[in-house]
């Protein structure tokens, strides 16, 4: 909505797509896919040092432009319009909003520069089996002590951009504490290997831990902390979600004017065209949901505050995943044939819709954490 | 100089804590006083309920402290501040316990307006204001048995004669048409020009000889809505509103009017959702499936509310309310929905028959007022037109 932009808002956004519909065409995010680990370094390389968004959420005195998930909102929208191919989720927005949540001054320093600059990139571990999914509670992985640091040892899933990653943040248990660790990738121990997944825009891996080194992030528990951490990380691919969702319903409704059977364009069928509204008021909806989320976060985003905060995260996660994957499938069925070909690019937003809804929990996890704070 | 709407709304916040007491916080007080949760004030079903003399009252209240007409124009006792104003009065209204407002707005959101922007000068300040304090109550005489979606084809025709008019035909669907002092509407005033030029506007003393305003009785029982025959009715010239033949645009612009109330939640009651999640805390099971059912809920009202508050914001930013505000009516029904839902899983089969027990049986009104919203201004399947057609620009049929 553009109306609550301010006028440097739009102008990132302006910049953000002219980059974008430059560097991340479909035909480049195609090439990308192909990639060893499924992204273009040069494209990385021209995100942090030409455009800075790399740092967008880094403090200023970390190297960092230091802006809010307002403008976290505007670019990511934008990314997940052009479906771009990067590490940008797992590294500026997920592993930031970690290490700015768990107040560790000294791994802010050590870190944070590197991933506003771009050549750190980081991710966060934190899915295990048997659960295999982003709820905390379901984290069994233990750290042992060892001299002064720790040692970790099993087996993190679904670490987004896993290969690309120079540090794990890993979240594993210390005695009673849940805990952030920093692990350098290529450290002894650390044994990385590629799923094979849905979504190739977005790749993931399964982390073999070995006794590997690894350095505690903070202190006490660390429960509160990530659980604001992956709250404002859940706007934000909300938004990469609205963004993509935007996009789905402008492919249907070109390809709907410009498809004719009966001697008419089909979107001139009620049938039609009243599927794809439907779809636009689910995305407008889920729009003005991240955008409220998103300046609540900007207030109230570093502190235990309620200020409806929390519920605010989960309707604006639960319902851009709903509306982007309505959209996503839509776009296919209005292409007919054509749609499920691997030719057409509404295959690939099905699958980013596919793996974004299971991203930091799936719709119906957001509303049970939704039941949990409205006390039902 | 016009007064900053802090400061406003620090007047307002006076007058109001002077003149009501505090919303009730009714989940709170489970069991305490009514337990209607129905979206239309059933009770207001005739000139003189109760609740209809509250409801004017209350209006004549707020017109008299100059918070009757915020955005309306000063000779007509508005008081001419921007919509910023408005939307904060009406944030604050909502926190305190004043009679319900919504037999009063047609009148006071459509029919107002479109009497303002339109109407000739003497009628327009006579109406106008009378309309804004309340000491008239408007309807709105726009669908007929054979026009419903398809506006444009009514059948009501408007006759010149002499220096007036005489109406014949029928309306319907016409909330409050059995209470209301004047309607407006909408006839064919030349059989010969074509369709969207042939219909001229008017505004009709519903007093008049010859108007027969009839109630339905509707599915709930209530009786909000009314049928209304013309047989033969007078209507001075000067109670017509724009020029002969261009009655479309009147009715369009009556239509931006209702879309932007419907659409950013003025028009009407909306689910208390703090007494539906009370609701599932006391009478849910506690299960995934319930806990679910009421987020989803929870989520659709939500997503309504951000939405009108975003259309709401649009204007605020100097924006007109176009087809975009659809989607506020789309959004709406998809919530009441979920609502109807959630409470057919809760309740079972007190959701059917009622045991007495306070706030259960009530709920049932919600499932059967849903058309009132899916039908009513527009039907789903107009809205979604309009959005398909003039927001996305996908082709007509």
């Amino acid at each position: 909505m553009t109306h609550t932009l301010t006028v440097e808002q739009q102008d990132m956004r302006t910049s953000v797509r002219d980059f974008l519909a430059d560097r991340s065409t479909t035909a480049d995010v195609r090439r990308a896919m192909d990639l060893p680990d499924r992204f273009d370094p040069a494209l990385w390389r021209a995100l942090g040092t030409d455009l800075g968004l790399t740092g967008l959420a880094v403090p200023e005195e970390h190297g960092g432009l230091g802006l809010g998930h307002r403008e976290l909102a505007v670019v990511l929208r934008e990314m997940g319009a052009a479906l771009l191919c990067a590490p940008y989720f797992s590294s500026s927005v997920l592993a930031v909003q970690a290490l700015l949540a768990v107040g560790d001054a000294g791994a802010r320093r050590d870190l944070l520069p590197g991933i506003a600059d771009g050549s750190t990139i980081a991710t966060v571990a934190l899915p295990e089996q048997p659960a295999a999914d982003w709820d905390l509670a379901n984290v069994a992985m233990r750290a042992a002590p060892a001299g002064d640091g720790h040692r970790l040892t099993g087996t993190k899933l679904f670490v987004p951009d896993g290969q690309a990653a120079t540090v794990l943040l890993v979240v594993a248990r210390d005695g009673d504490d849940l805990a952030l660790f920093a692990v350098e990738a290529a450290a002894d121990g650390v044994t990385r290997t590629p799923l094979e997944v849905l979504d190739l825009t977005r790749p993931q891996s399964r982390v073999d831990l070995d006794g590997a080194a690894a350095r505690r992030l903070g202190s006490g528990d660390a429960t509160a902390a990530l659980t604001r951490a992956l709250r404002s990380s859940a706007i934000a691919l909300a938004a990469e979600q609205v963004g993509a969702a935007e996009r789905c319903v402008a492919t249907s409704v070109a390809y709907a004017k410009q498809r004719v059977q009966f001697g008419r364009p089909i979107g001139s069928f009620q049938a039609v065209k009243h599927r794809i509204a439907e779809g636009h008021a689910a995305v407008e909806a889920a729009a003005a949901a991240v955008t409220h989320a998103a300046a609540l976060a900007d207030t109230h985003g570093d502190t235990d505050d309620d200020a409806g905060l929390p519920i605010a995260a989960h309707i604006a996660k639960a319902s851009a995943t709903d509306a982007l994957s309505r959209v996503a499938a839509d776009c296919v069925h209005v292409h007919g044939g054509f749609g499920f070909t691997w030719e057409c690019d509404a295959q690939l937003y099905f699958k980013r819709a596919k793996s974004s809804a299971q991203l930091l929990g799936g719709a119906a996890h957001h509303r049970a954490l939704l039941a949990d704070h409205i006390g039902v | 100089m016009t007064i900053g709407v802090d400061e406003f709304t620090e007047r307002a916040r006076a007058f109001l804590d002077a003149s009501a007491a505090p919303a009730p916080d009714r989940a709170a007080r489970w069991g305490e006083g009514s337990d209607d949760v129905g979206l239309f004030d059933n009770s207001a079903d005739r000139a003189d309920s109760p609740a209809v003399l509250a409801a004017r009252s209350w209006q004549a209240t707020k017109f008299a402290a100059g918070y009757g007409w915020i955005t309306g124009p000063r000779d007509l006792g508005g008081s001419a501040l921007p919509i910023e104003h408005d939307v904060a009065f009406s944030r604050l209204e909502d926190r305190y316990a004043i009679p319900d407002p919504t037999i009063l707005s047609v009148g006071l959101h459509m029919v107002r307006p479109t009497v303002a922007r339109w109407a000739q000068p003497g009628v327009r300040e006579s109406v106008g204001r009378g309309l804004a304090s309340a000491d008239v109550v408007g309807c709105q005489l726009f669908s007929e048995p054979e026009a419903g979606s398809d506006l444009a084809a009514i059948r009501t025709t408007a006759r010149r004669d002499g220096d007036g008019w005489v109406v014949d035909g029928q309306k319907i669907w016409t909330s409050h048409g059995h209470l209301s002092d004047v309607g407006l509407l909408l006839a064919r005033s030349d059989p010969a020009a074509p369709r969207h030029r042939n219909l001229t506007m008017f505004l009709v003393d519903m007093s008049s000889p010859g108007v027969d305003a009839r109630p339905i009785r509707q599915a709930t029982g209530a009786e909000g809505y009314s049928e209304v025959f013309f047989d033969g009715v007078r209507v001075p010239d000067s109670h017509r509103l724009g020029p002969v033949g261009e009655g479309w645009q009147v009715a369009v612009s009556t239509l931006m009017n209702e879309r932007l109330s419907i659409g950013s939640g003025r028009s009407n009651r909306t689910v208390d959702l703090a007494l539906l999640m009370e609701l599932v805390r006391r009478h849910g099971d506690g299960s995934a499936l319930t806990r679910d059912l009421a987020a989803r809920a929870y989520v659709a009202q939500r997503l309504s509310e951000r939405f009108a508050a975003s259309c709401a914001q649009e204007v605020l930013d100097g924006g007109s309310p176009g087809p975009r505000f659809s989607l506020g009516k789309v959004l709406l029904v998809e919530s009441l929905n979920r609502t109807a839902e959630l409470v057919d899983h809760v309740l079972s089969g007190r959701a059917v028959a009622d045991t007495t027990e306070w706030g259960t049986y009530a709920w049932h009104l919600v499932g059967l007022e849903i058309p009132a919203y899916s039908v009513g201004g527009g039907s789903d399947e107009i809205q979604r037109t309009i959005v398909a057609e003039r927001v996305l620009g996908l082709p007509k049929a």
